[in-house]
């Protein structure tokens, strides 16, 4: 591995992207935001007049592409056990910081915990990551109260950065740079790409909203039956919207699906939101109504999570704030923390 | 980005195995246990109080906790009740049916803290299973533990699990003893009559240099406790095991959770004085 | 917009002693999103708004209080007593443990259509036909055919006609332009294939995070064939026919007892069209039963009956 810094990685100019889209759709490998009903969504895409760069964050983050909501862990017959050959290339053009932010966390418990999970490792390791600095917060969106910015793209192998009305493409990796070689594009001087990059690392995002993190794990160690919880969860739905819009969410189920003598075992995502999802064969459930299961969700993120590895497990990309039908969503979780801190 | 994974056995994808041996273990039915060897490779390494993921392919899995002895490692033993979609399934099984495995998960009972201790078990129903497992290890390392009093009950004698234990091997060990009661007795039953709680009292194990490990149904191991604080016990001089539904077994899935610790990484086995320091969420 | 009267509500029923809980709305994170607030003591009453943002149907958390004692006070816009019908038709809700505060709706604004007329936006409020959004973009006046949600639009119901109380008076339905029909039309006038094709589809977008089934007041089995693990009727794979099983027994268990209030598609993150779905069976119900307004909850419905004598020999 040639170890440049970023500051000496090839970066490019674009006055128009298209060609470089048409490009990369032609290769077939490329996932990149689509428009959807009602939003953007991230798709495989064939054509790229389909790849909408001026997209507002998805429904649904990427981590599908990493973590599949149905996943076939291996099928089954009378000659035995067969596991799926790994997952193909691909390059996936558009994730934003905060979605970029979680991948890292996700790497954490599918790939740094006592178990490795090498289905979720080789897309990790076989996925481009073309980032899009943020020019489209939405009002929802806190990323920068997890100390990210509309620039932050740690970890992204090439940042795409709306700027001038074209891009400039700039290489952080090997791989970025190997997959730019070929586009066209007048280079730019290190010192001009690093500015651009400069300017969106130190954006607000526009509404500026931001919550204050400082000592929320540590009160929750004392809030596991604060009456405060009864009072959120007095709103929920019990749905598992927020579970699954969320990038950084992965509790899952596996699941038989059996045909005579064959079949397959497929691992699904599940939802802490869900009643049966603890619930024991005998009929125990040791979180057996609404509260606990609320409860588990934020105390998952914002305590147990960073009792194990020491960060939060959310990145303020705003997705349960913008679809939680009943505007439950984490920062007002954070913030009430916050108010029970401050009162006590 | 991590490293290559392209080598890497997914954790989740159990081996096959062929069950050797079924027993019925109790007379009412509902408790078999299961003899069972990997297709490939002997039986993998491990230590009382841990337990294996077992698959009806088509079916599901379930969290079974091994009830042989590492110290025997011809095979794999697992007692399962009959409790649902899995365990159902798994007890329609007969030999040479083919099952998967994968395992083994979570921690183990304590054998340092226990090493050169009195023994006091105290198990419920199916809850001897796990305890079977760490009974055999001590008793096979007999020299290594003092005296061992095993304390066992069921709802009535047809529940009564790992009889041959219970009753010819285990008391045929020097300063070993058993001691069971059933919750209702039936004509035939000749022996003490009472719930575990109650009949722990009763024997009346000394906690001095003494640790004792229990096993079994909530409700039985709420009352246990409190009699075993009675008898003098501290809550580090108590380890028990925690059941919740679990689906990994690699501290993924989200399930087994109490509070920061994950029961099939951190658990089943937890000293009283740990538990009482988590979350009451089980 | 009712913020205070709904305040003022609040404090008399729980003051009086008429009621021990009161469901109601509160201001969220988001201004534009107010979530479902439950309070106990007048002196909570401070923390209620009513707005043009509060379009959450509050009706279905009276489950919540089904075996808790007292009555629950509950604010109700027109579709949402419908939705109370509904439970108080399948008896899951006793009438006598309710106190209907019944808000005459005058439109939710879709909190979407909004803040793309608005980035930002954080208030609104009606004049004449106008809305008037405010918010961190500054100043917007917008029609109100632009901003209100789908359902509301051709609203038939605003006003609840079995409230206990209404904050102000009554408001007019909207005469129903039936848009919808123009939507099962058009799904009718699809070849099976293409129909199947649409429906696939827009199904292969759903998530299953089960929104649309917690929020319908129509879907309150104490236990859901959907949630079932043993025996598991529903496989939760989400790239295979599972997909459409779970939307067409949803459809077919609520035909006949749809209250056409939208909930399930303003809920929806991946904005399926669900109500298409559920109009194509309203309108099979009332023409196959000739019955006028399929959506007004009754206690016994055209699916829920079985006569020895029915005319359908598959009955």
């Amino acid at each position: 591995m040639n170890a440049l810094a970023v500051e000496e990685r090839k970066a490019v100019r674009l006055a128009d992207i298209r060609p470089v889209l048409e490009r990369l759709a032609a290769g077939g490998k490329l996932v990149a935001p689509v428009a959807e009903a009602g939003g953007f969504a991230f798709r495989r895409v064939g054509q790229a007049e389909k790849v909408r760069l001026d997209f507002y964050n998805t429904a649904e983050s990427p981590k599908d592409l990493f973590f599949p909501q149905s996943e076939v862990l291996f099928s089954y017959d009378a000659a035995g056990i067969a596991v799926p050959e790994p997952a193909g290339e691909q390059v996936l053009l558009g994730i934003r910081p905060c979605d970029l932010a979680a991948l890292p966390l996700l790497d954490r418990v599918f790939g740094e915990g006592p178990f490795r999970d090498p289905g979720y490792l080789a897309r990790r390791e076989r996925t481009v990551l073309v980032a899009v600095a943020c020019d489209r917060p939405r009002a929802s969106c806190f990323c920068t109260s997890f100390g990210l910015s509309p620039g932050h793209v740690a970890g992204a192998d090439m940042v795409l950065y709306p700027d001038e009305g074209g891009y400039l493409v700039r290489a952080q990796t090997e791989a970025g740079e190997a997959l730019m070689a070929e586009w066209p594009g007048e280079a730019v001087a290190p010192g001009e790409a690093e500015a651009v990059a400069a300017r969106y690392r130190s954006m607000e995002t526009p509404l500026g909203r931001r919550i204050r993190l400082e000592g929320v794990a540590e009160a929750l160690d004392g809030m596991f039956d604060h009456p405060m919880w009864e009072q959120i969860a007095a709103r929920c739905l019990s749905c598992g919207i927020c579970t699954y819009t969320c990038p950084t969410c992965h509790c899952f189920q596996l699941t038989d699906e059996a045909k005579g003598e064959a079949g397959k075992r497929v691992r699904c995502w599940d939802s802490c939101m869900f009643p049966e999802f603890t619930r024991m064969a005998g009929g125990h459930n040791p979180r057996p109504d609404k509260k606990a299961r609320v409860r588990q969700r934020f105390m998952h993120k914002l305590n147990y999570f960073v009792r194990r590895w020491e960060e939060y497990l959310c990145v303020g990309c705003g997705r349960c704030v913008e679809s939680c039908p009943v505007g439950l969503d984490i920062a007002y979780v954070i913030e009430a923390v916050q108010g029970v801190t401050a009162r006590a | 980005m991590p490293e290559a994974a392209r080598q890497l056995d997914n954790p989740l994808v159990p081996a096959l195995a062929t069950v050797q041996a079924v027993r019925p273990e109790t007379a009412a039915g509902d408790v078999r246990t299961f003899q069972v060897t990997l297709d490939e490779g002997p039986v993998f390494p491990y230590l009382p109080g841990q337990c294996a993921m077992l698959s009806v392919l088509g079916v599901g899995e379930s969290m079974i906790s091994i009830t042989s002895s590492p110290t025997r490692p011809d095979f794999l033993e697992f007692s399962v009740k009959n409790a649902g979609r899995v365990t159902g399934a798994l007890h329609e099984l007969g030999e040479g049916a083919r099952i998967g495995v994968r395992g083994p998960y979570g921690n183990h009972f304590p054998l340092e803290l226990l090493r050169g201790k009195n023994l006091v078990f105290v198990g419920g129903g199916i809850g001897l299973a796990p305890l079977r497992s760490l009974i055999s290890y001590c008793l096979d390392h007999r020299a290594d533990y003092g005296q061992v009093d095993i304390v066992y009950g069921a709802r009535s004698p047809v529940d009564l699990c790992f009889k041959e234990d219970l009753f010819e091997r285990w008391p045929a060990v020097e300063n070993t003893f058993v001691h069971v009661t059933v919750d209702r007795g039936d004509g035939s039953w000749q022996g003490p009559v009472g719930f575990v709680p109650a009949y722990v009292e009763q024997v009346a194990p000394s906690s001095r240099d003494a640790v004792a490990i229990t096993c079994g149904p909530p409700i039985m191991i709420k009352f246990v406790l409190a009699a075993l604080e009675k008898l003098g016990f501290t809550d580090e001089q108590v380890v028990t095991t925690l059941e919740l539904k679990m689906q990994c077994g690699v501290g993924i899935c989200g399930r087994c959770n109490i509070g920061p610790k994950y029961v099939c990484l951190d658990g089943p086995v937890f000293t009283l004085a740990e538990l009482k320091k988590l979350p009451q969420e089980f | 917009m009712r913020s205070e009267a709904v305040r003022a509500a609040a404090r008399r029923l729980l003051e009086e002693g008429k009621v021990v809980r009161f469901l109601g709305h509160a201001p969220g994170f988001d201004p534009t999103s107010p979530f479902p607030q439950l309070i106990t003591r007048a002196e909570e009453a401070e923390r209620l708004v009513l707005d043009h943002f509060c379009a959450p149907n509050l009706a279905k958390y009276l489950l919540d209080y089904e075996t808790q004692e007292g009555v629950t006070a509950v604010v109700l816009k027109g579709c949402d007593a419908l939705g109370l019908a509904r439970l108080l038709a399948d008896h899951r809700v006793a009438r006598d443990r309710v106190w209907v505060v019944g808000l005459p709706c005058p439109g939710m604004l879709d909190r979407d259509k909004a803040a793309a007329l608005l980035p930002g936006v954080q208030e609104a409020r009606a004049e004449g036909d106008e809305f008037v959004l405010t918010g961190a973009g500054g100043e917007r006046r917008v029609a109100a055919g632009q901003v209100l949600l789908d359902r509301c639009l051709v609203c038939a119901v605003p006003t609840p006609d079995d409230a206990d109380e209404l904050l102000g008076e009554p408001v007019p339905g909207r005469p129903v332009p039936r848009e919808e029909d123009a939507a099962v039309a058009a799904l009718e006038a699809m070849t099976s294939a293409e129909r199947k094709a649409y429906w696939t589809e827009q199904f292969s977008r759903c998530i299953r995070c089960m929104a649309c089934r917690n929020v319908c007041p129509a879907c309150n089995c104490r236990s859901c064939c959907f949630d079932s693990e043993e025996p598991r009727w529903l496989s939760r794979v989400t790239d295979g026919p599972a997909q459409e099983m779970f939307h067409f027994v949803r459809a077919l268990h609520v035909a006949g007892r749809c209250v056409d209030c939208h909930e399930c598609e303003r809920v929806c993150p991946m904005d399926i069209p669900l109500m298409k779905l559920n109009h194509k069976l309203l309108q099979d119900v009332e023409e196959l039963f000739e019955l006028e307004r399929a959506f007004v909850p009754r206690e016994v419905e055209p699916l829920g009956i079985y006569r020895p004598d029915d005319p359908e020999e598959f009955a």
